[in-house]
């Protein structure tokens, strides 16, 4: 089953990955023209139909994927970065700030991730991308944080690095040359599902209106736009809402899949 | 979802067979089944109910000495006559004869003396204590005359009394009972769901044209629809969007009817910064938007587009659309004369809900043709009170005025939008000290065209109020003014 999901995983997001590359040099339509009639039903010339405002609305699910994967690498490359050093260095430190560093973690991880991005958002100037991105990436890292401190505690409790210790090595080193290699692959399989879990989380970010600003829409933004023509235009919700399944899935299953071909140890409920 | 209309349909078609027979007759004893998003705090206009009290107290249970129509004219309701002094200070009011109240008390003049003053209270919360403010005192010198003596001149009293219910001064606390002398009592009300009401039987009026109500609350929009639907209510008292309508529609078996709102949708520049100090920049904004296209991309063909501030519910209403006329030609020119050939750049504070975020990418794409950038700053309702409408820290925002006769907003030059301009400020000052309706009319007719020769906001349009109901019933209010929703003259078909 293991080569299969992977396969379907790397289908799926080189689908969206693919679409978010072509907005970059063509998009259908531009994303401000008022193109279309209000709502029209999806069409050749408007293969999802059109917005209340008579935009191209496959234009703008093609946008969205560009904005939920930026913000999800984003989200991920941030998070993982400060996770990892915040990790390593709470397993070195000495024992009394080891848990004040791990008590601040949990409570972090107590605080649902859409709230902690919430604050952020509301502490800054407006919502941007930036901002999005900022906001969950510093939830995901104190998840990120925990998982890192336990593995490395891990590693340095066995025989080679006591040796490594004896012969004079110092921290720095030892975390370069024995942590890190050791602890990567599960990592990164962790912060591969965070990935998933960042893309939901932006969508729902806009979705309150706290995401990336219009006319940049993001999915969660689209689907709080056609709530209100959900009857009279069912597209404006199912577009958007099976780009974000097919992502969020894929990333998943990629994930899946890395684990193990990677045989990293992730308990996948503890990544969560 | 396609299902949804011939759901309705068929409810529809069985309704018909009960129904259809006698629909020519209506049912003296009916009772209105009303459904509606707001449910009230508490059942005291003064201690911060909100605004679903006035939906199903004003004027149903609690009368006024006056009354706000719901075609926005004042007509005297407790008070059987008013007479002014020469100095235009001493109001004097003479009380209808044999009113009582639900408790068998006969109304006095002391009791609309305590109801003036339980609004004007320190502990009030109600929303119209500061109108209230030039009254100096109360005086009841007997049974049947009041006497209200002003700091000075107010032509706007009585439209200002239509806000203060007359309620027995032997009532003590109203947040859970009532003492009005409406035409309907409260019965029963079940906190987070409804709210029953009956005929007064010893009603001094004209008696009503039903047995009762019952407001039905709903906290989700989809919810209510859903209701009338199932003929789970009669009528709900707003829809919140035309494509909710497509339920309703092609089918005879439910009225939608469309009334005015005082809900306008605008941009408001801050008016003190530049570029928007210099009335061409203004003037230009105001004709490179297409304001019908944003009408219909947001209520269809609903609503009505403005060219000023004063919907067609003020007395003072003038359509003022043609002083700037879509042109986005024209505005060009005038961006050049004003000195911005290039145009220029502004941030737009828009709050993140509906339909401000669509009208920030419909204005960015309007303006984007006659050369101006919008940068669209997504901010809450709570940022956009502290930033925008306190510290008054801002370019341009979007934001819905919902008040009716609000167009004094534009004598105070320290509102948020720093409008200033000293002939307005006087007219609007002295139209209050007018001594008659058609001198206060005037001048605030005179203060709006000013407003907009020099388009001190950019007005897009009004709202609908859309109200939709079975087809068994008919008589209700269609522009739902102050949220009232008046109940006297509805007919159910028995």
């Amino acid at each position: 089953m293991s080569r299969g999901t992977l396969w379907v995983g790397l289908l799926l997001v080189g689908l969206n990955a693919g679409v978010a590359l072509l907005t970059l040099f063509w998009l259908p339509y531009d994303p401000t023209a008022m193109a279309g009639g209000r709502l029209q039903p999806p069409s050749w010339a408007h293969p999802f139909g059109t917005d209340r405002l008579g935009q191209d609305y496959l234009t703008k699910v093609m946008i969205g994927a560009r904005i939920a994967l930026s913000v999800g690498i984003g989200a991920a490359a941030l998070g993982g970065l400060i996770g990892t050093c915040l990790g390593v260095l709470a397993a070195f430190a000495r024992r009394s700030a080891d848990d004040g560093l791990a008590a601040t973690l949990d409570i972090l991880i107590a605080f649902p991730t859409l709230l902690l991005a919430m604050l952020v958002v509301a502490a800054s100037e407006g919502a941007s991308l930036g901002t999005a991105i900022l906001a969950i990436g510093l939830a995901m890292s104190a998840i990120i944080a925990r998982l890192v401190r336990i593995l490395t505690k891990r590693v340095l409790a066995q025989d080679y690095i006591t040796a490594a210790r004896c012969s004079g090595l110092g921290w720095g080193r030892i975390v370069v040359s024995h942590v890190l290699p050791n602890i990567l692959p599960t990592v990164l399989v962790a912060v591969a599902l965070q990935f998933g879990l960042a893309v939901i989380a932006e969508a729902s970010l806009s979705f309150l209106g706290l995401g990336t600003p219009p006319p940049n829409a993001s999915w969660g933004q689209l689907l709080q736009q056609a709530q209100s023509t959900v009857f009279r235009a069912p597209m404006g919700v199912i577009a958007p809402g099976l780009a974000l399944i097919s992502l969020v899935l894929g990333i998943n299953f990629l994930a899946d899949g890395l684990r193990d071909l990677l045989d990293a140890e992730v308990d996948l409920e503890e990544a969560r | 979802m396609k299902f949804a209309p011939q759901f309705a349909l068929a409810i529809g078609a069985a309704l018909a067979a009960f129904a259809s027979p006698a629909l020519a007759q209506s049912d003296p004893d009916a009772i209105i089944r009303i459904g509606s998003l707001y449910e009230p705090q508490n059942l005291d206009n003064t201690a911060g109910a909100g605004q679903g009290i006035n939906e199903a107290f004003n004027d149903n249970v609690y009368e006024g000495l006056f009354r706000l129509t719901d075609e926005g004219d004042v007509e005297p309701v407790l008070a059987a006559d008013h007479s002014i002094s020469e100095d235009g200070l001493t109001h004097r009011f003479t009380l209808q004869d044999g009113v009582s109240f639900h408790s068998g008390d006969p109304l006095t003049a002391e009791d609309v003396k305590y109801s003036i003053e339980r609004v004007m209270a320190e502990e009030s919360r109600s929303s119209r204590k500061s109108s209230l403010s030039t009254i100096e005192s109360v005086e009841a010198p007997d049974e049947r005359t009041v006497v209200v003596t002003l700091a000075k001149k107010s032509i706007s009293l009585p439209y200002n009394l239509t806000y203060v219910w007359i309620v027995n001064d032997a009532a003590g606390d109203i947040s859970a009972s009532e003492d009005g002398t409406g035409p309907y009592t409260l019965v029963d009300w079940r906190r987070g769901s409804a709210l029953s009401l009956e005929r007064f039987e010893d009603y001094w009026g004209d008696a009503p044209a039903n047995g009762g109500a019952v407001f039905n609350y709903f906290t989700e929009a989809a919810a209510l629809d859903n209701a009338l639907l199932t003929n789970a209510v009669d009528v709900i008292t707003s829809v919140q969007s035309p494509d909710a309508l497509a339920l309703f529609e092609g089918t005879d078996e439910f009225t939608i009817s469309e009334g005015n709102s005082t809900t306008k949708q605008l941009m408001a520049y801050n008016d003190r910064v530049a570029p928007f100090d210099n009335v061409t920049v203004r003037k230009a904004l105001a004709r490179a938007v297409d304001k019908q296209k944003l009408l219909e991309a947001i209520w269809d063909d609903r609503g009505m587009v403005l060219g000023s501030f004063v919907p067609p519910t003020d007395p003072w209403y003038e359509d003022l659309t043609g002083v700037d006329p879509y042109d986005p030609e024209a505005a060009r020119e005038m961006l050049a004369e004003a000195g911005y050939p290039d145009g220029f750049e502004f941030t737009l504070e828009t709050p993140n809900y509906d339909p401000h975020p669509i009208t920030a990418e419909f204005l960015k794409s309007e303006l984007a043709k006659v050369g101006v950038t919008v940068n669209i700053n997504i901010i809450t309702a709570n940022e956009w009170y502290t930033k925008v409408y306190q510290a008054k820290d801002f370019e341009a925002t979007l934001q819905e005025h919902v008040n009716h006769r609000d167009i004094v907003f534009y004598g105070n030059p320290d509102f948020y939008w720093g409008y200033d301009n000293p002939e307005v400020v006087d007219l609007i000052a002295s139209a209050e000290e007018s001594d008659t309706v058609e001198e206060q009319t005037e001048k605030l007719r005179q203060a709006n065209r000013i407003i907009a020769e020099e388009a001190a906001t950019n007005w897009f349009f009004l709202y609908p109020q859309i109200v939709v109901s079975s087809s068994e019933i008919s008589g209700y209010p269609l522009n739902g003014l102050n949220a009232q929703f008046f109940l006297r003259d509805i007919e159910k078909a028995e």
